[in-house]
């Protein structure tokens, strides 16, 4: 299997890139690799201790996004949430398109003010990663024409409700919540 | 006013809803706690506050209702943002992110929630006009945008009205109860939709004078 080529710190090339463009194939890079450290724990130990870190990170999230410690996750998983904020602007105004680009903007915040590597933030930065997962599995459903319209009648209360929960985690490591935020920190530049 | 009060309720139409609701707490760009108002909600709220006074009731449609809550919050924040009207309440200096809009918006959702929960505000949940009756009122707004006498009161890119504005016109008939509107395409033809019987009164929101 091409996976066993993994040397060091460049760990699955193909894999990362395939995670770069935010396709399917992100999760299938979670499955490899959960299951090579899994099978081979012994290659956990023979990386640096930062490609180690990353590693670990990598798998706390679940879906690797990209396991190169030289990318860090929560780079990647910021322009993931910036992609998916972009992406919304164009469709129609509703509360549900304040709410996702609102959601993701904060995300983005956070993520943007993000170490990786800190054990303290994984599981904020887990949160993160799976909203943004929902929202852009919303973006894949409601993208085409004919459905855009009928996006605005969802009823988003899980985002919502799992969006309180985000900014619960994210007080815990002393992370301001929405509110919290004061007004002059919320505008563009 | 006097015409309002001669019925025991008043129904309002989704804008008469969000402007009485656009009144919600932030903090301007220097920290200082303020009150964000929309430009039609002192007006809105007087006209409440005399219909409550008065114990008149405040009623609307479920439909009407929804959509306030689904679309017409994002409308009525992101054309009041880009007028600038919001910003020069919060003395921003630039655009506001998506984040902050999404925290006003939250504000107004919570003066919706409010609302709602009024001893003097109720909400049909079950009306549902006849369909023969939505089918007389488009055909009359189909009179109205081909008679040369009225088709000049049909607001520029309007039409036909939304379906939520054809139930409430005939929720104001078939409860004989007046509707509330600042819809032009709705008021400015309240005397024919009065004259062929699909509403009992239709009030215009910019024409209710406290004299």
């Amino acid at each position: 299997m091409n996976i066993m080529c993994i040397t060091g710190i460049d760990v699955f090339p193909p894999v990362a890139n395939s995670c770069d463009l935010g396709d399917e194939r992100g999760s299938i890079a979670s499955f490899v690799a959960s299951a090579v450290l899994t099978l081979y724990p012994s290659i956990g130990s023979s990386l640096s201790p930062t490609a180690a870190g990353a590693l670990r990170t990598s798998i706390i999230l679940e879906n690797v996004q990209e396991i190169r410690p030289h990318v860090p996750v929560a780079a990647l998983c910021r322009q993931r949430a910036l992609r998916a904020l972009d992406r919304f602007q164009i469709f129609p105004q509703s509360y549900n398109q304040i709410l996702v680009r609102g959601v993701l903007d904060y995300c983005q915040g956070v993520l943007g003010g993000m170490a990786d590597g800190n054990a303290a933030q994984a599981s904020l930065l887990l949160q993160i990663r799976r909203l943004t997962d929902q929202i852009e599995a919303l973006w894949r459903q409601f993208a085409g024409q004919q459905s855009v319209n009928s996006f605005a009648l969802l009823d988003l209360a899980g985002i919502e409700d799992k969006f309180q929960l985000l900014q619960d985690e994210a007080a815990k490591v002393g992370v301001a919540r929405l509110d919290q935020i004061p007004t002059a920190a919320l505008i563009e530049r | 006013m006097r015409d309002l009060l001669k019925y025991p309720t008043v129904i309002y139409d989704a804008n008469c809803i969000i402007y009485y609701c656009f009144q919600f707490p932030e903090h301007d760009i220097n920290g200082r706690s303020i009150t964000v108002t929309g430009p039609y909600t002192e007006k809105a709220r007087r006209i409440t506050s005399i219909l409550v006074r008065e114990s008149r009731a405040i009623a609307t449609l479920r439909a009407a209702r929804q959509e306030v809550e689904t679309v017409i919050v994002a409308k009525a924040l992101s054309a009041l943002l880009e007028e600038g009207f919001i910003q020069r309440q919060l003395k921003l200096t630039g655009k506001p992110t998506p984040a902050l809009k999404l925290r006003m918006a939250q504000k107004l959702k919570s003066e919706i929630l409010k609302l709602t929960k009024e001893s003097w505000y109720t909400e049909d949940r079950t009306y549902t006009p006849r369909q023969d009756r939505i089918g007389a009122v488009r055909a009359s707004y189909d009179d109205f945008a081909s008679n040369p006498q009225t088709r000049d009161r049909i607001p520029p890119y309007k039409g036909q009205p939304s379906e939520v504005d054809v139930a409430l016109i005939l929720y104001s008939g078939d409860s004989n109860l007046p509707l509330l509107t600042n819809d032009r395409e709705i008021f400015n033809f309240a005397a024919e939709l009065a004259a062929q019987g699909f509403c009992a009164l239709i009030k215009a929101f910019p024409h209710v004078s406290f004299n």
